[in-house]
């Protein structure tokens, strides 16, 4: 957290930011066989990463050097522990130097390290503790380590499961090197293991190999966001998130690129800080998701103009990803901030998902946004055809061309490859495309076929560029979070006269492209008042166990359609109920 | 750990959150000590943050993020926040 005690403060000595270029080290992206290879550079710079507080006030230090020797330490005594290469240690992933310490010390003795994520929200204990025991147990952990304000959670979340030892970095510190081993990793080696996918009951940990992961860095780096000598980022992203993981993480490690951290909660806290510190540092690259640059505006459209002491003329890439990138909130973004030097033209389009290990298609760097406006009744037909009214059509942003490394293909229902501006499920091969999920045959098999792995978004080209549409896939995302119908569904059907089956959670779409989440449930009594009951003990359950607002509607039973196999058609439900093949039976309590 | 069900906050503690919170209640729900963040107040995780920081300004004090799990209702973060002057008085 961000707190100093101010007596201590006033006798440290005054700490400078690492710089961002090392004079006579030439800058490498990337192009190493593992990452402990790239660490070993990257200490040979005078670049790192840098810790400010909410304030933007500059805390903490952790050049790549410090890191390397610390890490290195550190490896020799979680191997004299006993944990051996190949075994998992889970970290939650707080945005200080102590996971990066962790992080790199299991890479240097051939630990895969799962970052875990932190809590985020009032009054959800159980389902915080449920998330991380997930975590856990599907990774088969052998350490939990993380902020000593963080262990009650793990130590709640471990009962049952045997760890070796749940602690802080310092009790791993006390730990003796003795006959401690470094692993010299290969290429092929598992890196990291990251639950950015799945849901809490069913997690799904995606493997990353170092090839993968220097291949992914490498392209992002070079061909992506144009990565030169000087370049300085910038990022509030946290680290138990792909974007924050690789695209500034390890991004940096594997560039020697130095990198200025908020921790994600005092951004959320105080926005414009991240400006501050891009402003105060001259950094060139910093990324968001839309929600990110909305707060900033919603922020700044109180005070006066030019209120704020702000120079963002060096911020060359304001990257955008993470979830669907909303247009209107980014030109309000860029013009609050124009009278302080921030250039429209800096945004950066870009597509990815774990899978990939992070980026997937970029587009050209300084040259702004490019929206596509298309048809919305052509877009219901999988065509994407530019609207004849911009006013009536959906607008969607070009996200790039896929990175040299990766393919990608967009096909039909079929299985067939669709050409230009027809809408289809996108594909991706190549370098950077995982594995498949830890200990997860079943989930593998069901996105990874013969080296093509289904996205599960929908997407058309414009050229060879990418433009993604949504997902095929179930998976809704709020806010930067990924939430899943079937955790939804899972709360529901455990409530008092519903059952297994009689839920459908699904996102709607009002004109403008908003979405709203919905959960249809299907309801047997007709009496008003136990109607009313059920309606509201829905929406209240699924606030406290998944922490989203869904709009719910009452339908008939049976009518919520199955596949073949007895599972929730969710898709065809969701179509049948936007068509008014399904009909929303009176619930006694106004919607929404 | 953290568990602040049981103690009684006092009234003015009460009455800064209850004054912080009406322009962040937009589900228009009766605010009491009982009032329940999630289910009542509807608040998702940046609300969550955005609303942190004014009681931080208002209280003068930096709100840890692992009581959050264990604060559902206002009298929850009402003992918390109490709980967190005196500890920065020591």
């Amino acid at each position: 957290m961000s707190q100093s005690n101010p007596s201590t403060a006033a006798a440290a000595p005054i700490l400078r930011p690492t710089p961002g270029h090392t004079p006579n080290l030439k800058k490498r992206l990337a192009d190493f066989a593992t990452l402990t290879e790239s660490l070993d550079y990257a200490a040979k710079s005078d670049t790192g990463f840098n810790f400010y507080n909410a304030r933007g006030v500059l805390e903490k230090v952790h050049t790549f050097r410090d890191l390397r020797d610390q890490a290195v330490s550190h490896a020799l005594r979680l191997s004299a522990a006993g944990i051996k290469p190949g075994e998992r240690i889970a970290l939650l992933a707080a945005t200080a130097p102590e996971f990066l310490t962790l992080f790199f010390a299991c890479q240097y003795a051939g630990i895969i390290p799962v970052p875990m994520p932190l809590p985020t929200a009032f009054g959800r204990r159980e389902a915080y503790v449920d998330q991380i025991k997930g975590q856990m147990v599907s990774s088969g952990a052998r350490m939990a380590l993380g902020p000593q304000e963080f262990l009650p959670f793990v130590q709640e979340a471990a009962r049952g499961v045997s760890l070796a030892l749940i602690g802080t970095l310092a009790d791993v510190t006390a730990l003796p090197e003795g006959q401690g081993k470094l692993n010299q990793a290969s290429a092929a080696d598992l890196s990291y293991i990251q639950y950015s996918s799945g849901s809490t009951r069913f997690p799904m940990g995606v493997m990353v190999t170092h090839a993968s992961l220097m291949a992914n860095c490498h392209s992002m780096n070079k061909y992506g966001a144009r990565n030169s000598e000087g370049e300085r980022a910038m990022s509030w992203l946290p680290f138990f998130h792909d974007m924050g993981l690789v695209g500034f993480m390890l991004g940096g490690v594997t560039s020697q690129s130095s990198i200025d951290y908020l921790p994600t909660e005092d951004f959320a806290r105080r926005p414009l800080t991240w400006l501050k510190i891009i402003s105060d540092n001259k950094a060139s690259m910093s990324y968001a998701p839309s929600f990110g640059y909305e707060l900033c505006a919603r922020r700044v459209s109180t005070m006066a103009p030019g209120a704020l002491d702000l120079d963002l003329l060096s911020w060359r890439v304001a990257g955008i990803g993470g979830e669907m990138i909303k247009p209107h909130v980014l030109q309000a973004f860029a013009e609050a901030f124009k009278p302080y030097g921030f250039s429209e033209k800096a945004f950066n389009a870009s597509y990815g998902l774990a899978e990939c290990v992070l980026a997937v298609s970029f587009s050209d760097t300084s040259a702004g946004l490019h929206v596509d406006v298309i048809d919305k009744d052509a877009l219901e037909g999988h065509r994407a055809v530019p609207a004849a009214n911009e006013a009536d059509g959906r607008a969607f942003v070009v996200c790039g061309k896929i990175l040299p490394g990766q393919r990608g293909e967009i096909r039909d229902e079929q299985g067939f490859v669709l050409g230009q501006r027809q809408v289809g499920r996108l594909f991706i091969s190549g370098d950077s495309v995982m594995e498949g999920y830890f200990n997860n045959p079943e989930g593998t098999a069901e996105v990874l076929k013969s080296g093509w792995l289904d996205t599960g978004d929908l997407a058309y080209w414009i050229g060879d560029e990418l433009v993604i549409v949504g997902r095929a896939k179930d998976m809704m995302i709020f806010n930067g979070r990924n939430v899943w119908p079937q955790d939804i569904e899972w709360t529901v059907e455990h409530i008092d006269g519903l059952k297994s089956g009689d839920a459908a959670a699904i996102l709607l779409t009002d004109a403008d492209g908003v979405e709203r989440p919905a959960i249809l449930v299907q309801c047997r009594p007709s009496d008003a008042g136990e109607r009313a009951r059920i309606a509201a003990e829905v929406r209240t359950k699924v606030q406290e166990s998944v922490g989203v607002t869904c709009e719910v509607v009452l339908v008939p039973p049976r009518s919520l359609p199955k596949t073949s196999s007895g599972k929730l058609a969710r898709v065809r439900a969701k179509a049948m109920f936007i068509a008014g093949e399904i009909s929303a039976l009176d619930s006694g309590i106004p919607a929404g | 750990m953290n568990a602040p069900t049981g103690a009684e906050p006092s009234p003015d503690t009460l009455a800064a959150l209850f004054e912080i919170l009406k322009s962040f209640n937009k589900t228009g729900a009766e605010l009491a000590p009982g009032t329940r963040f999630s289910e009542d107040l509807n608040f998702d995780s940046l609300v969550v943050m955005e609303f942190i920081a004014v009681v931080e300004d208002a209280f003068d004090i930096s709100v840890p993020l692992n009581i959050l799990p264990d604060v559902a209702t206002i009298r929850d973060l009402a003992v918390a926040v109490e709980k967190i002057v005196a500890e920065d008085k020591l």
